[in-house]
């Protein structure tokens, strides 16, 4: 196996051998040839001081940091799964397994169906809409890569293109989490496209680049930030309250033109785990548990008394599933929990 | 270089196996997010880019070929989306690098157990390497780091070969002057300690 050009091999010839590359580097799966390289100093001894401070030049540039990320790859493979399923919902495979009269005749509609679309399109932006069901939650990822996760019941509507020009604005009916990509870090010169407004029952959220939860049901809007700062305005009105500006930690509680609740909440962090935990509170009533049912779930649930809705069980609950959160009711408080059929529940005072 | 399990699966997702993507997707997260690290800081950047990278892939999986490299070819096409995301951001954000093409940096580990000599060798390696423009460096890590050959690097930076072997050679020429004066050091010690002890010099021309 020896091999003459060996003998006078340059350390620029040794950088420039992808067979001696390959196998510095590791990834030679073939037994023979790294065991050539491995005795390489001993066979050729004359190229052995090139060859030792290449492989030493290698290695040592080899001891760089490794970033896999790791944490985030369960987490991102369900939102490359939600948007493909969402691509595919908008053009559903069902056209490819039609016979091919019945294709015939479909072609001929898409074809008016298209013609109008085209003709809407070119009079008005086109408006993206987005809904979730009872127990469903989605990823979205908005025209600038913003990022947002809906709740159950929940729906945001955007524009199906954003320029540069006007600001970016969203509409959200239920309960989101936004992540919005960074903005200008000059804030006193903002330029109009680089603006983020989420609109919800009555207020708009100004953002400047950060994360936070919005929840709007029954008119009520409450509105926590996990990082970044953003300016939150009221629907204006004789009563309008004044513009609020909100930092990590904050949370209102808004309906009916009123401010109803400003406060500080220990871990801003814990508004966002309905993201990745199915059902999850803190220090809840069983009001604002029956709410979450009905919202949520779908769930009609009676009470006995109103009074029970006071109830309040401490702590952190995180569960997988209604039937859980049921047990955890019914183990913690003074009450009975009846199912008369799947979606309606009866809760009453006493064992 | 490309394993029997990557031709597989990719001809199973070709056919629209879903499982087969997400063994793909298994396989190459951790590659992808560490060169993309090298591209950017930004964490949330490099989860986009590979989104919208498989996203494009299950999409357009009809009309893929069948490349001589999956790893290489996913390489190629994080390279190419993550420019393009770059620019198209840059008109909503303000970014480090907001000129695309602009950075690529490694970090390196410090690490206290390399022997004094190797120590200094080290920071020379380092400093040099630092020091180079951006496309260099990559060429390096695509070269000493992932082990690649010069085709496999021309295709994936889509530039010709001999503007890589330009690239290359300017990078190796720094890198001798390092190696010509680490040696040239130890030189002077050893004849310093052995006085007219000869020996053969190892120091090539160049």
């Amino acid at each position: 196996m020896n091999n003459e050009k060996y003998t006078t091999y340059t350390l620029e010839n040794f950088l420039d051998d992808d067979a001696f590359i390959k196998w510095v580097s590791g990834k030679e799966q073939d037994v023979l040839v790294a065991q050539f390289w491995s005795e390489f100093p001993v066979q050729y001894p004359s190229a052995a001081d090139n060859f030792n401070f290449a492989v030493n030049v290698i290695r040592t540039y080899r001891s760089q940091e490794i970033w896999e990320n790791k944490d985030n790859k369960a987490h991102l493979l369900d939102r490359i799964t939600a948007t493909i399923a969402a691509e595919e919902s908008r053009r559903p495979g069902i056209f490819r397994r039609m016979n091919v009269w019945v294709r015939a005749a479909a072609i001929a509609l898409i074809a008016t169906a298209g013609g109008y679309l085209i003709y809407s399109k070119l009079n008005r932006p086109h408006m993206e809409m987005i809904a979730t069901g009872y127990g469903e939650k989605r990823t979205i990822t908005l025209p600038d890569h913003s990022v947002v996760t809906l709740n159950a019941t929940s729906s945001i509507s955007f524009q199906e293109k954003w320029d540069t020009i006007a600001p970016r604005e969203v509409w959200i009916e239920g309960e989101a989490f936004f992540d919005v990509k960074h903005l200008n870090r000059d804030t006193t010169n903002v330029r109009p496209g680089q603006r983020f407004l989420v609109h919800s029952n009555g207020l708009t959220i100004e953002v400047l680049g950060t994360s936070f939860n919005v929840r709007s049901r029954h008119g009520k809007t409450k509105v926590g930030l996990v990082t970044g700062k953003i300016q939150v305005g009221f629907k204006e009105g004789p009563a309008a309250p004044k513009a609020v500006v909100m930092l990590p930690g904050d949370y209102i509680e808004y309906a009916d033109n009123h401010l109803l609740l400003t406060k500080k909440i220990n871990k801003p962090e814990s508004i966002k785990r309905w993201i990745q935990v199915p059902l999850t509170f803190t220090d809840a009533t069983l009001g604002e548990i029956i709410e979450t049912l009905q919202d949520n779930y779908g769930y009609t649930v009676k009470v006995s008394e109103q009074s029970i809705k006071k109830l309040k069980i401490e702590g952190d609950i995180n569960v997988a599933n209604v039937e859980e959160l049921l047990t955890v009711i019914t183990t913690t408080l003074n009450v009975r929990i009846e199912q008369p059929s799947e979606k309606e529940l009866i809760i009453a005072s006493g064992k | 270089m490309q394993s029997e399990s990557h031709v597989l699966w990719w001809n199973a997702f070709k056919q629209g196996d879903w499982d087969a993507f997400t063994a793909l997707y298994g396989e190459f997260y951790e590659l992808l997010n560490n060169y993309g690290r090298k591209f950017t800081q930004d964490a949330d950047l490099i989860q986009d880019v590979v989104h919208d990278l498989f996203v494009r892939l299950w999409t357009t999986r009809a009309r893929l070929g069948n490349p001589a490299s999956v790893k290489n070819y996913l390489y190629k096409a994080l390279r190419s989306t993550l420019f393009r995301k770059i620019q198209s951001l840059s008109k909503f954000v303000e970014l480090d690098n907001a000129s695309g093409q602009g950075t690529f940096a490694v970090n390196f580990i410090p690490d206290a157990s390399f022997r004094q000599e190797e120590q200094e060798l080290r920071n020379q390696v380092i400093a040099l390497v630092n020091t180079l423009p951006a496309r260099q460096q990559e060429i390096i890590f695509l070269r000493f780091y992932e082990g690649m050959s010069y085709e496999e690097i021309s295709v994936i930076m889509d530039i010709n070969m001999s503007s890589t072997y330009k690239l290359l050679y300017k990078a190796l020429d720094n890198l001798h002057k390092v190696s010509d004066k680490r040696f040239l050091t130890f030189l002077s010690i050893m004849i310093f300690l052995f006085g007219n002890f000869s020996k053969k010099i190892p120091v090539t021309e160049g």
